[in-house]
């Protein structure tokens, strides 16, 4: 059930992030609502299942938008697992995780993007990438943190309801 | 679960390891999955379709409460510009019947008016903000094969990178990694047309390595040339806005303005002919990459 969920959630993401969140997009930047979705889920759920969501978000977003598959799969397992790590330390009902970490992730995702696709192709213009594709990128995506967070936190919520009622029955 | 609380680090490692792995199959050796890859683009872009359908049509229901005044004065220029087509029209189909007559003279084949084409439309735009590759719907049912040429407006607008069943995975001339032989149409010099990530927020690219007395002013039309491998010869790609010399001082390179409008770009047409594989008939066995990718 949860894993039905969680893939219905990553195919409607995919599918609405590359059409209408380029509707709303700030100077030609899109937020990065995957690695929001993937942040949530690894703060809410723990490293193991962060990993694996991010693990198949990046191989769907690879799949349809990659040249070469594995790169946003790594780099979206890596944010997953290690932004998983702390999840029994904090509070969940607290903003200020899910937006710190959030911005730390999307800043070094697309650094680590910029990295490897573009740094070794000789485009070592680093600062002019920086500021008109990484940090607009990283300053939108932080926008919308939080209510992608409060989503995602309903939705976990409803599915942990159903899983502990399903428990109580045996 | 309990097997993978204690052992995470080391799946975590071979998880890694996996993604390593297929990065390098599918770059390196060129490995597509392609069950695989078809097996979700099939579940996934209907469901894309259907969502770009519903913009568009909220779009045209909605569109006309915000622009009441402009449609009048649209309305009017819209007027104006048919009578100075038609004009246009009339003198230009004189010009085409003798274009006719000297071209059978010559015996030029296939002007590239007369490819086979098929229309389709974008459903998706890629979500990272480094590439420019669109999703169209159209796919290997159509008839649609990779390498295959894509025009917008009448110019140049990108190639097929992959196909699935009902969709096509479509690379822009603007994106970093697109590079298409070119030639200026009056001058008859070659370069190369390339994307350029800092130009392609302005929807512009550049083109490289021109002969340094190269004659190019700005305004000149820039088409495909034939030493292409992908793309036939003469497609329209854009006009030169503005030619600089490189640090070396050795080279020019000019900025081109595209003739297609990528920022709106919604409806493109496909060329129907595989050109990549004619290419790779005429040459036999001694296939040589050239600077396109």
């Amino acid at each position: 059930m949860r894993i039905f969920v969680t893939f219905i959630l990553l195919i409607t993401n995919l599918t609405l992030q590359s059409t209408l969140l380029h509707s709303i997009a700030i100077f030609e930047v899109v937020p990065n609502t995957a690695i929001l979705i993937i942040v949530s889920y690894a703060i809410l759920r723990g490293d193991i299942e962060g990993a694996f969501t991010g693990f198949f978000a990046g191989l769907l977003q690879d799949i349809f938008f990659g040249r070469y598959i594995g790169l946003n799969a790594f780099l979206y397992m890596t944010a997953g697992f290690i932004c998983g790590k702390p999840f029994r330390d904090f509070y969940r009902e607290s903003f200020l995780t899910p937006l710190f970490l959030s911005g730390v992730a999307t800043l070094c995702y697309e650094i680590a993007f910029y990295f490897t696709n573009y740094f070794f192709r000789a485009r070592l213009d680093f600062l002019y990438y920086l500021n008109r594709n990484i940090l607009p990128g990283t300053v939108y995506t932080l926008i919308m943190s939080i209510p992608l967070y409060r989503i995602v936190y309903a939705i976990n919520a409803k599915l942990e309801a159903y899983e502990k009622a399903r428990r109580r029955l045996f | 679960m309990d097997f993978l609380s204690r052992h995470k680090r080391a799946f975590f490692i071979i998880m890694t390891i996996v993604c390593l792995i297929a990065a390098v199959l599918t770059l390196g050796f060129k490995f597509q999955p392609t069950l695989f890859h078809n097996t979700i683009g099939y579940l996934v872009a209907p469901l894309q379709n259907g969502v770009t359908g519903i913009a568009s049509w909220a779009d045209d229901k909605f569109s006309f409460l915000f622009n009441s005044d402009g449609i009048k004065n649209e309305n009017e220029k819209l007027k104006e510009e048919i009578e100075d087509l038609r004009l246009q029209n009339s003198r230009l189909k004189q010009t085409e019947e003798e274009l006719e007559e000297l071209r059978a003279l010559y015996r030029l084949e296939e002007k590239y008016q007369d490819y086979p084409k098929i229309g389709a439309r974008i459903i998706a735009k890629d979500v990272s903000n480094w590439q420019h590759i669109y999703i169209i719907d159209k796919g290997q049912n159509d008839g649609l094969e990779k390498n295959m040429v894509v025009l917008a407006s009448g110019g140049l607008a990108g190639r097929i990178l992959e196909t699935g069943p009902n969709y096509s995975k479509i690379m822009a001339i603007i994106d970093d990694t697109s590079s298409v032989s070119a030639k200026s149409a009056r001058t008859e010099d070659v370069g190369f047309v390339k994307g350029d990530q800092q130009l392609s927020s302005s929807g512009l690219c550049k083109m490289e390595y021109i002969d340094a007395n190269a004659e190019m002013i700005e305004g000149d039309e820039i088409i495909t040339s034939q030493l292409s491998e992908f793309y036939p010869t003469g497609l329209t790609i854009g006009t030169v806005k503005e030619i600089r010399t490189d640090q070396s001082g050795l080279n020019k390179y000019a900025i081109i303005q595209p003739a297609v409008d990528f920022k709106n770009l919604e409806t493109v047409l496909v060329i129907n002919r595989n050109f990549h594989e004619e290419y790779l008939d005429t040459l036999g066995d001694a296939y040589v990459g050239t600077q396109e990718e």
